[in-house]
Parts: C-alpha cells; structure tokens; sequence
C-alpha cells in the first residue's frame, strides 16, 4: 500500500531562516507516531505543509500519493496548535459546519465525546476555558473518519483526567488503516499508545525508530532518549 | 461547496449589519413619529435622535468596508484561516463566497437606507407632490420615452454594480499582495492598495486625456441636446463596465494565485 505521507527534499525557508532542510520522509499507513523535538525543531512547520498551509520553497509533498490539495484536504484532520475556532460560534454550530464541509465527520461521535466531557453543545467558545475549547477542537478533529490526523501540541491545557480519556478516544477510535501523528512536549503521557517516534531537529530528521526498538537498542524510554538527545 | 461557503459568510456577517439595519429603521420611525406631532417637539430631542439616524448611516457605511476587509483579512489568512484553508474547498470558492457576500451587503445597505428615507418623510401629504415630481421628471425627460428611462437607470445600476465588485476585488488582492511579505503584512497590504490605486488613477486620466478633448467638443456641439448627452453617458457607462470587468478579472486570479500557491500563514 502507499504511504499515506511522503515528504522528497522538502525544504522551507522563512526569508533568511532554514525551517526544513531538504526533509526526505516516508510514514506508512496504520500507526500513531510521536513528533518530537525542541522548540523551533519544524515540527509545526512540516505539519502545516501537509495541511497546505504553508507553500514550501523547494521539494514535493505528497499525502495518500497525491499533492497538497483539494483531494488531501478530504482526509487529512488537522488540529492546530493555537485555538483558530470563531469564538463567537456555538459549538452545536461547529459541529453542523464541520458536518457540512468533512464528508467523513460522525456526528454522533462528537455529541458522544461532548456530553462525556460535560461540554454543553448551546455554549460559545468565547465563554469557554482556554483547556474546555482545546477539548472541543481535540472532539471535532477526532470525530472525523479520516486517513491521516495531523494533532500539533493536542494536549497541552487539558488537564490529566481529561487527558486520559482523549488518549483512550484517540486509540478507540483508531481507524486501522489510519495514521496518527502527534507532535507534543508532554512525554510520559503518551508513551503507551505510541508505534514510532521522529526525532526532528534544526530542520533535519535525527532519528526515526519504532518505540520498540528505542527501549530494546537503547535500553531507556522515549523520554529519557529524548533528554540525551536534545540535552542543553 | 460555494453556496455552503456563502451560507457561512452570511451568517457570520449578519449578525453584524443586522443590529445597525434595526436600529436605523428604529430612529427612522422616532423621527417620522417627531415630524407628525401637532405640537413640534423640541428642537433638541428632535435633532439628537435626527443626528443619532445619521451617525447610524455613516456607521453601516463604515461597517460594510470594516467587514469586507476584516472577513478576509481575518477569517482567510489569521489564525481562523487554520480552519478556512485545510477545509476540503478550493481558493477561489473563498474569495467568491467573500466576495458575493460583500456585495450583498452593500447592496442592503443601501436598499435599508433609501427605505428609511422613505418611511420617514413619505404621508398621504405627500403624494400630490411626488405626482408632480413625477410629472415633472416625465417632462424633462420627455424626449426619452419609457423604456429608455427604464434601460438608463438600470445601466446605471450595472455601472455601480461592477465599479463596487471592482473596489472590493481591488481591496482584496491588496490584502493578498501584503500576505507575500514576510513581515509588516498589514502595511504592505496598505501600500499595495496605493501602489494600485495610483496605477488605476494615472491609466485612467492618461485614457481621459486623450478621449475627454474630442467628447467636450461633441458637448458643445450638441447644444444641450438631451438624447445624445444620454447616448455619450452610456457610451462612457461601457466603456468603464469593459475597463471595470477587464480589472475584476485581473484581481480574481492575482488573488486567488497567492491564496493557491503563495499561502504562508504564520
């Protein structure tokens, strides 16, 4: 089967800033893969052209085999690490847009999650904690079936419980055939769930490995590798 | 997916003009109130609320430029673009949806305010004096039969229409010029919008220096003859349409090429 994300000589520059140097990348179908790296690493900067948010300046991008586009949009689901919801929608609204333009989002899901997590669907975003609005972006981009989740820094202001209880909706709701890629800071957390982890620094990839090979090769954790690698 | 887009815009547009269309038509409905009492009411109230109908006015006018640069300043390439451009729709749907909504706009705006000016001054006194006007318009239009009247107001309407979609093209690939810049977009956008405008200004006085000469001196020539001023008005009304479509198009596809291929968002 073909890559559900292949990145060739990917590079981007920001004026005079290198953010992704010549990036050669292949992520196969079916398994969650953690993104790591320290601030400023282009983490962010590879999601967002998966997403075409971003032009890159030199290489080719390719998602399910095709390029960047209309097509990639139907199945990727991408959650952005800054709140970018119109804060004055409702959030039963949200989900009837999300509806309207994802052909694959299951609405009942989102109404499951929502009431799971006590969120009222007739509130606004404006009126919501900064950690409740998280959650309510997390449930809309989980709720769709797609092939390829892109999730920057998901986790961040949402507290523990609730943390567990997206980890456990992330993996119930795993398509087999479907990637998960998720970039965070928050290691420990997510060790458990993980197949892969990219190591990403300075706009090189340092090290991609499944978790697996990391504890057998290396004899530590994700986290402990991480701290040697990226150590001050 | 355009009709969804513009079902959206609306909505996240109208709840914005909506609350200053109801209160125009309230102050409107206060002054017509004051212009009817027996007793004239004192000029103070009567011209507070006059004023507060005026300032409503300016501020739709105000509205509907703040909310055509702000929809697609903001919800296309600030942080709400995160949301706009990973939707499964292709660029030039945003700039269409933006841009019939806009349009839409401006137009109500328009209708609500000549509305309101109707409802305030028109009563059954007034009617014999509209008759009049109407008489009197016939007559000085008489050499114009009915259609001709009909087909001059409507080309008139066409002019403004495609001059107003023009303005706002022009407005947004100022915006998307700026979006090229990787830091002071704002200000770039600004100085895109000048640097246009002038090119617009100088091509068009250049254009009106070499075609305005001949069509004085047809004026003078017609003697105040009110058929063929009409004819040169319409001619000049094509003319501008043509120039006006010409440029509609040029911004489209200059603002929906950055939106495709030229799109950074920070």
């Amino acid at each position: 089967m073909e890559p559900i994300l292949e990145c060739r000589a990917i590079s981007k520059w920001y004026g005079a800033k290198l953010a992704l140097d010549r990036l050669d990348l292949t992520i196969p179908r079916g398994r969650i893969i953690r993104l790591l790296g320290p601030n400023g690493s282009g983490k962010s900067t590879l999601i967002k052209l998966c997403n075409g948010l971003l032009t890159p300046t030199g290489g080719e991008l390719l998602i399910g085999g095709k390029a960047v586009g209309l097509e990639t949009k139907k199945i990727v689901s991408y959650l952005p690490e800054r709140t970018y919801l119109n804060s004055w929608m409702r959030v039963h609204e949200l989900i009837a847009f999300f509806k309207d333009f994802y052909a694959d989002f299951n609405e009942s899901r989102a109404y499951d999650m929502l009431s799971r997590l006590s969120i009222n669907p007739k509130d606004r975003l404006k009126t919501m904690s900064k950690g409740t609005k998280e959650k309510v972006q997390l449930i809309l981009v989980m709720s769709r079936d797609s092939q390829l989740y892109l999730l920057d820094e998901p986790i961040g202001g949402v507290d523990p419980a609730t943390r567990d209880y997206i980890l456990n909706t992330i993996l119930s709701n795993y398509n087999e055939n479907a990637t998960i890629i998720i970039s965070t800071h928050l290691i420990a957390d997510i060790e458990q769930i993980l197949d892969d982890v990219i190591f990403v620094n300075q706009g090189h990839i340092v090290l991609t490995a499944s978790v697996d090979e990391i504890r057998e090769q290396k004899g530590m954790s994700v986290d402990a590798l991480f701290r040697e690698e990226f150590k001050c | 997916m355009l009709g969804k887009l513009i079902r959206y815009e609306i909505s996240a547009t109208g709840r914005l003009f909506l609350p200053f269309y109801g209160a125009l038509i309230v102050f409107a409905l206060i002054n017509k109130l004051f212009f009817s009492f027996d007793t004239p009411v004192p000029d103070f109230i009567a011209n507070v609320t006059m004023a507060t109908y005026i300032i409503i006015i300016v501020a739709i006018v105000v509205l509907t430029y703040l909310v055509m640069i702000q929809r697609f300043y903001k919800n296309l390439l600030s942080d709400e673009g995160y949301l706009m451009f990973t939707l499964p729709v292709k660029s030039w749907q945003h700039i269409a949806s933006k841009l019939v909504v806009a349009v839409m706009w401006t137009i109500l705006s328009l209708l609500v305010t000549l509305f309101t000016i109707f409802l305030m001054v028109f009563n059954s006194e007034m009617i014999p004096h509209i008759q009049e006007l109407v008489a009197e318009v016939q007559q000085e239009f008489a050499p114009l039969n009915h259609a001709a009247i009909v087909s001059l107001f409507l080309q008139l309407s066409v002019t403004a229409l495609i001059s107003s979609v023009a303005t706002i093209l022009m407005i947004y690939t100022s915006i998307a010029i700026g979006h090229l810049f990787g830091k002071h977009r704002v200000l770039a956008s600004f100085g895109a919008f000048l640097g246009i405008n002038f090119a617009i200004q100088s091509a068009s006085s250049l254009f009106m220096a070499f075609i305005m000469p001949s069509t004085i001196e047809k004026l003078d020539e017609f003697d105040g003859a009110f058929v063929e001023i009409m004819n040169l008005l319409q001619g000049l009304f094509q003319i501008s349409n043509v120039i006006n479509i010409l440029l509609c198009a040029v911004f489209f596809l200059v603002t929906s090429y950055i939106l495709q291929k030229k799109l950074n968002l920070e």
